[in-house]
């Protein structure tokens, strides 16, 4: 039998579109429609309310407060990281590139972190901030400092969650510098050093313009992984203590498994959605103008 | 910049990922005497009592793996079909590869509603089918990268040999790229190995997978640490093993490669 080439394509594709469409498409209009219902799954009340779900949150004075926090803690997260990963890989490519013993190695440990599970992440932190028998009060304790209380403080709570995350997520942060500085076209960096530019010139002025488009695909990688994190916040605070450190995502999955709202939670959950969609759309051009600028190349 | 300065940074950059897992171990190891503390077993002696630590393993495992396979042959197939017959597939591909993006938050409502009208609430096939919506976009978007790789002058020789596709598939391109279809399936088995959020809200008894099962440790008084580190550390060693074992597939399948 003669099949033409095209619909042979067609016939290796499906399967997978199928069940993508199955498992998220479908899904994904679910949740749309659900997000137009008053639904208490304990009461099983479930009222077609079109957007009133969507006007409630706007005018909720509570939902400024997420906002607030969903923003201070993701920008705060991904900031850190992207400074630290950059300074990270500018000593590792000097170290890599002078063949200094053990650099490979390093490279290998400092990258651990990736692969620890968050949830259990999240476990060594909230062991590690406990108040009395924690890691960090501890070792303050032999130096005399009074213990603080990490992630028991409204005022201190967030930060305390920025500061595991950061810790977790820049080694990724700078595998994927790294891996970007290593591409860089080695013979343009020794013409400016030759012409006699400074390195903080050849930094500035040639390197960082070329590294721009990794540097992005990074920074909103891990915004998206930012916003969607739960882990940290379901083990350590539950969005407390009081409600400082409820972002977003997790004020989603609590209104709809812990209040039982799911037209309430499908509601926040799209809004999510909306704000990774744009994100993604940003990730996608940058992709695309890499591909591009590759062709060109 | 001055080599100890560069050895004091990377040192410390190594020193300070290493800090919370070697942390975990020294409180996994720790034993609470009448006392004093002392280093011991216990902790890990009374998780491997547990049978319920074995069930979650195998059901975390399960999950993962009936997930991972999956995804090797749809990933494979649908990779296949938009590498090896012209037409372009580019939009279609990273269409799925924003679909990776979606936030579990969004699709755990709908599954949940539909899992529990179904009776599929709390069991291993229904978690594996819900890893699907992130692992299967990435299988794709990876292994089309690989098959792109191979020329498609192997196709046409097979083709005129009077290969079928899906013999061409399975006999040639498959064998090809098998090491580095290994390392996608060893990444996506991490992936579901490591996922809470879906394993949170959709297992409860049956199919309670691994983590979830850690947040049972939390007692009003406080986390028992020496058990959670305990159970953790296994449970981290096991992504470990495989890929460990899996390197030496990995070699092998290098050398038998047919593209040389």
């Amino acid at each position: 039998m003669f099949i033409r080439p095209r619909s042979t394509a067609f016939l290796f594709v499906a399967p997978s579109v199928a069940c993508l469409a199955g498992i998220v498409g479908y899904p994904l209009v679910q949740a749309a429609v659900t997000s137009l219902y008053r639904w208490n799954l304990i009461s099983g009340v479930k009222r077609w309310t079109g957007l009133q779900n969507y006007a409630d949150i706007l005018q909720d004075p509570e939902t400024a407060r997420v906002a607030f926090v969903t923003v201070l803690y993701t920008v705060l997260s991904v900031a850190i990281e992207l400074v630290l990963g950059f300074a990270l890989a500018l000593a590792f490519r000097e170290g890599l590139s002078k063949r200094l013993r053990g650099f490979a190695m390093f490279r290998v440990i400092v990258c651990v972190p990736i692969v620890i599970a968050p949830l259990i992440w999240a476990f060594y932190f909230r062991s590690m901030y406990s108040p009395q028998f924690g890691a960090f009060n501890s070792l303050m304790g032999w130096f005399g400092i009074a213990p603080v209380p990490w992630v028991n403080s409204p005022a201190l709570a967030l930060y305390s969650l920025v500061v595991a995350d950061a810790w977790q997520w820049t080694p990724f942060m700078f595998a994927v510098i790294l891996a970007g500085m290593q591409t860089l076209p080695g013979d343009v960096v020794e013409a400016a050093r030759v012409d006699g530019a400074s390195r903080w010139q050849v930094l500035r002025f040639i390197e960082l313009p070329l590294l721009q488009p990794i540097l992005l695909v990074a920074v909103l990688l891990r915004l998206i992984d930012a916003i969607k994190n739960i882990d940290l916040i379901i083990v350590i605070t539950k969005g407390g203590p009081g409600t400082s450190t409820e972002i977003l995502n997790f004020y989603a999955y609590r209104t709809s498994f812990q209040d039982f709202q799911v037209g309430r939670g499908a509601a926040l959950a799209m809004i999510v959605l909306g704000v990774i969609l744009g994100l993604v759309m940003l990730l996608l051009g940058t992709i695309n103008r890499l591909g591009k600028a590759e062709k060109q190349a | 910049m001055k080599l100890p300065f560069l050895y004091a940074v990377a040192i410390l950059a190594c020193l300070l990922a290493l800090i919370p897992p070697l942390w975990a171990l020294f409180v996994s190891l720790s034993v609470q005497g009448s006392e004093t503390v002392r280093f011991g077993l216990e902790n890990y002696r009374e998780v491997l009592a547990q049978p319920q630590f074995w069930a979650c393993l195998a059901n975390s495992f399960a999950a993962a793996a009936l997930c991972t396979l999956i995804c090797v042959i749809l990933g494979s197939s649908a990779a296949y079909g938009m590498t090896r017959f012209g037409g372009n597939f580019d939009r279609l591909a990273l269409a799925i590869l924003a679909m990776r993006m979606i936030p579990s938050v969004v699709l755990v409502i709908p599954f949940y509603l539909w899992f529990r009208d179904l009776g599929l609430l709390d069991t291993v096939p229904s978690l594996a089918i819900i890893y699907l919506t992130f692992s299967l976009p990435f299988a794709i978007w990876m292994i089309r990268g690989f098959f792109a790789a191979i020329p498609i002058e192997i196709d046409e020789a097979a083709r005129l040999d009077g290969a079928s596709a899906w013999a061409i598939l399975w006999r040639v391109i498959l064998p090809i790229a098998a090491a580095p279809i290994l390392t996608t399936a060893v990444l996506i088995f991490c992936f579901c190995w490591n996922e809470f959020l879906f394993a949170l809200v959709l297992t409860d008894q049956k199919a309670l997978t691994f983590l979830p099962m850690l947040m049972r440790y939390v007692p009003p008084q406080g986390p028992l640490y020496g058990q959670i580190f305990a159970g953790s550390t296994i449970y981290f060693a096991v992504p470990i093993i495989a890929i460990a074992l899996i390197r030496r597939q990995l070699e092998g399948s290098f050398s038998t490669g047919s593209v040389k």
